[in-house]
């Protein structure tokens, strides 16, 4: 017998066909991924272009102004348009979204993670997952023929008793009112079920359950040790809670983040709720609008050139401030994040 | 079912060779000096579901001593030594039946303040487990939690222990920085810090070395016998070695049995179970 | 390999399929429109049944909203638009200059409102709803309503104006109306298929104005005819140019077609707003059908299915209208919306369909 091959541990075993589809593979997975990156910055950046591009005109004419006036008047020949109300719109339906689905998700999670029995869990799991599925123009319905008359009688007309003749801090006045106070003006008008408040209520309920899944799944990710340390050092079911949702802080944020997102984002369902005017108004009573929301009202009937231009600002301003926002968020974020 | 009769009987001779003749007999009392049992076990059994992990256990700790259980996995020494504070009893479908006194109080009696329990039998588990927050945070929680309020006072409170930890000298100028900054022996260090922070009387350990190299695990050791002078220690062990290095007393389970029981030196050198003489000689385990 | 072929199958079976359907429907001509929303229930139905008796011809409707089919017919990507506004001049001008506009139903306007407390179909004029709208009358009790309505006892409830969100047509011819009969409201408002509304709240479409009537005692608001009649809402008789209260119907919708037909613009550009006659409802706009004067710029089977398809939708198409809760056109006024598609041509040379 000859003496044996030794042959190399790398090229034993594989033969070159296999290798050479190995490499392929790798390059093209890695081309892929990156491809991925570079199309998803393509589009941010056309679509960037093509609303710059069609708002170029109304940004020539209108300016600044768009920013500082509330008027919309798409009326050929009257033309006028700023941004200021529906930026308002946005903003407090986004604010009361986040101020009331932030709690009571972080509560939704915390109960399905930890207090629920495994019976339980999974079908309430499973049923605000199933919330998350409904299309928004559904929630759009419901909230234009259930909620908003309910809100209307009862609960608008219940906080409206309660707060009418509260008047604790001057904040000065509505066109044509003597001074309004704080926190009456917060109802002032009157129960209406179309305003902001039925905007931000059907918003905190849309974004409810993205914000608990997350929340329930980070939730889960708190080390057993860490768990098992607070209860050995005599820590409640509270204080051990506590220590969980410190420990998670950062996806929770990251939850509300991404809540945020959708809020702002929103149009079918705010729309159908929250009385579509271009007003200003202190009260959550008033009817208001928000910018996605302008967007799908009149878009598709934006029949002259400036309307349709001045429609294309606003869409540019709602992903500039979209941009902003989570920007801000990430800063925040990393704020937060554990040393 | 053999083994378990048999290990009743094992447990009751073992009983009375471990301890010193003293019944339980001892007042009704959390005064520290008047028990020379800090723990004792009666009957204790323990059951997951329908299995039966602890049989019929039957056991005395000693006051300000260092008590080592030893055994094979599995054999339930982490279970009795979690019965001590109550952790088992956010183990889903575990029960426990039988007696356990600490300083003469029944600590599954009706009543009890499992937070208060646990506070005073202070628990240092299997993997150093410090929370993400700062080194003084980490000491300052358990304060916190038990109600100790005052900046000063936590701050006097929280170099106490991390001197006591022999933790001290290493971390006093960065107090502030994250627990998760120091190493593993630190760590473990800092959770025995925290553990000891609210004045236990006992200490109980899970296995504290065993994620731990043999620098860390020796400073760990030495540290076990210093605060064996204040606070009662029962120290759960794979590690033989570690036993006889830190352990007054020595209990060796076997399948949920308390097989043998006694001054550390007597059962590696001259047990009366032969089960207890093939672990320590390293025939089994 | 295995990805290869899936890669193959990725790729080649869509277009495979696609040969198989190419090649099946090879002989029909498709045409397609896009537009108005409001007209589509009707256009569905119509394509349903045109096409069981001409199975040659496949039409295919969009309903995109009207400016979106006013687009399509300036950019020429469809065969013809519907639309429930008739074209500018500037929008004229900018599909090549020459464009028919041809009427194919009428949809009237109604007032409805929700008072529960009162039993009586209220009257309304043009000049109280003009009021309304700009937040000059704002109570039910006023003595505007009260003259219009006497022996009616009406609530001291505030009017919860309601108007559309959304652009469209309906709009559109609402603030049409409005201006005809309060010259304040030409003025301040003007008309659009958007305005800059005094008062009020909107609610997208139809759903949206109905629900925010629904919702309040007090609600008022504008709504299509078809969707008030199907829904069932209360509607108020309003009283027209001459003086008479007129119940929104097909009768009263067609007798007032038959008051504007002598004096149609040329090109059928008109909404019937406040026309004259004893019998004639005052708020109706048509829907159309929009198409180039010449169609060269499609193929010549395309051109010849189009006009087709538009001829039958105004002479046999009709009957269907009713059903449907759509106003047909009344005879005269389908003489003159035949004659208008006579002058369609292809390349200069009128076809026959």
């Amino acid at each position: 017998m000859s003496e044996p091959t030794i042959r190399s541990p790398i090229a034993s075993g594989s033969n070159p066909w296999h290798r050479f589809f190995r490499g392929v593979l790798d390059r093209l997975t890695i081309g892929m991924s990156m491809g991925g990156v570079i199309m998803m910055f393509g589009i941010l950046l056309l679509i960037f272009a093509v609303l710059l591009n069609g708002a170029w005109m109304a940004i020539g004419h209108i300016g600044w102004k768009f920013f500082t006036t509330s008027t919309w008047n798409p009326v050929p020949g009257m033309d006028k348009y700023g941004v200021l109300a529906f930026a308002y719109g946005t903003a407090v339906t986004t604010l009361i979204a986040l101020l009331l689905a932030v709690p009571l998700s972080i509560g939704c999670a915390v109960f399905i993670t930890r207090i629920a029995p495994q019976w339980l869990a999974g079908p309430v799991s499973f049923l605000v997952e199933l919330l998350a599925a409904i299309p928004s123009v559904v929630y759009g319905l419901w909230g234009a023929f259930v909620m908003s008359p309910w809100l209307q009688t009862h609960f608008e007309m219940w906080m409206w008793k309660a707060l009418r003749n509260i008047k604790w801090i001057p904040v000065g006045h509505y066109p044509g009112h003597r001074t309004e106070y704080f926190p009456a003006n917060l109802v002032h008008g009157g129960p209406s079920g179309s305003d902001f408040l039925a905007g931000g209520l059907i918003l905190t309920i849309m974004i409810l359950p993205i914000i608990t899944a997350i929340t329930r799944d980070v939730l889960q990710q708190f080390p057993e040790e860490l768990e098992q340390g607070a209860y050995g050092l005599g820590a409640t079911w509270w204080q051990t809670t506590r220590l969980a949702l410190t420990y998670c802080r950062v996806g929770i944020f990251g939850a509300a983040v991404l809540g945020m997102a959708r809020a702002i984002g929103e149009t079918m369902a705010v729309v159908m709720v929250i009385g579509n005017t271009d007003r200003i108004s202190s009260s959550l009573f008033a009817g208001g609008q928000t910018m996605a929301g302008v967007f799908v009202n009149e878009f598709l009937e934006a029949d002259h050139p400036i309307y349709l231009s001045a429609m294309m600002y606003v869409a540019l301003t709602l992903l500039v401030s979209a941009l902003l926002t989570n920007l801000a968020a990430r800063v925040l974020l990393n704020r937060i994040a554990p040393a | 079912m053999i083994l378990a009769d048999t290990s009743t009987d094992i447990s009751q001779k073992a009983h009375g060779a471990g301890t010193h003749g003293l019944s339980g007999t001892v007042p009704v009392t959390t005064s520290a000096t008047a028990a020379r049992q800090a723990v004792e076990v009666q009957n204790l059994e323990v059951f997951y579901g329908q299995h039966r992990a602890v049989h019929n256990v039957n056991l005395k700790i000693n006051h300000r001593e260092v008590t080592a259980f030893i055994g094979p996995s599995g054999c339930g020494k982490s279970t009795i030594l979690r019965c001590f504070n109550r952790m088992n009893d956010l183990v889903k479908h575990c029960r426990v039946q039988g007696t356990v006194k600490i300083h003469g109080a029944d600590i599954y009696a009706r009543g009890t303040d499992v937070m208060e329990l646990r506070k005073r039998t202070g628990m240092v588990f299997q993997k150093p487990n410090p929370f993400p927050k700062s080194i003084h945070e980490n000491v300052a929680y358990p304060l916190r939690i038990h109600g100790v309020r005052g900046k000063a006072v936590i701050a006097e409170k929280v170099e106490r222990s991390l001197r006591l930890a022999g933790l001290w000298d290493e971390v006093k100028d960065r107090l502030h920085a994250s627990a998760l900054s120091l190493s593993g022996g630190q760590q473990q260090r800092l959770c025995i810090a925290r553990a000891i922070a609210v004045d236990p009387d006992v200490l109980l350990m899970d296995e504290p070395c065993s994620a731990l190299d043999p620098i860390a695990t020796k400073t760990i050791e030495s540290l076990i016998n210093e605060l064996s002078k204040t606070i009662t220690i029962v120290v759960v062990t794979h590690n033989m070695h570690q036993a006889v290095r830190v352990a007054h007393q020595t209990a060796f389970f076997y399948m949920g049995n308390l097989v043998e029981t006694g001054p550390t030196d007597k059962i590696f050198h001259n047990p009366v179970q032969h089960q207890t003489l093939a672990y320590v000689t390293g025939q089994f385990g | 390999m295995f990805k290869a072929f899936h890669k193959f199958l990725m790729v080649a079976a869509p277009a495979a399929l696609l040969a198989i359907g190419t090649v099946g429907t090879s002989r029909a001509v498709e045409i397609s429109g896009a537009g108005s929303t409001f007209v589509a229930p009707i256009m569905y139905k119509w394509i349903k049944i045109f096409q069981k008796s001409h199975p040659n011809i496949k039409v295919d409707y969009e309903a995109i909203g009207s400016g979106g089919g006013i687009n399509g017919l300036i950019g020429k990507t469809i065969n013809f638009c519907g639309s429930d506004a008739y074209m500018s001049n500037a929008q004229i001008q900018q599909a090549g200059g020459a464009v028919l506009h041809m009427p194919e139903v009428a949809g009237p306007e109604v007032m409805s409102y929700n008072l529960p407390m009162v039993h009586k179909q209220l009257v309304m004029n043009g000049k109280l709803i003009a009021d309304i709208y700009l937040g000059e009358v704002t109570r039910w009790n006023d003595p505007a309503i009260k003259k219009l309505n006497p022996g009616v006892k009406l609530p001291d409830l505030p009017i919860l104006v309601a108007h559309r969100s959304d652009g469209s047509g309906t709009t559109f011819i609402f603030t049409g109306y409005l201006c005809k009969v309060s010259p304040t409201w030409k003025k301040q408002v003007g008309q659009s298929t958007s305005v800059n509304w005094p008062v009020g709240r909107g609610g997208k479409g139809n759903p949206g104005v109905a629900a925010l009537i629904e919702k309040t005692r007090g609600g008022l608001g504008y709504l299509e005819y078809a969707y008030a009649i199907t829904g069932h809402f209360p509607v108020a008789r309003l009283i027209n140019k001459d003086g008479y209260a007129i119940q929104p119907s097909m009768p009263s919708v067609i007798a007032a077609q038959k008051a504007v037909v002598e004096n149609l613009p040329a090109d059928l550009r008109l909404h019937i707003i406040n026309p004259s006659g004893k019998k004639a409802y005052p708020i109706s706009g048509f829907t159309y059908l929009i198409i180039d004067r010449d169609l060269g710029y499609m193929s010549k089977a395309k051109a010849k299915a189009t006009l087709e398809f538009i001829h039958w939708i105004l002479t046999k198409g009709q009957k269907y209208a009713k059903t449907m809760q759509y106003i047909r056109l009344g005879p005269a006024m389908q003489k003159k919306v035949l004659a208008q598609l006579a002058k369609a041509t292809w390349k200069g040379q009128h076809l026959s369909y």
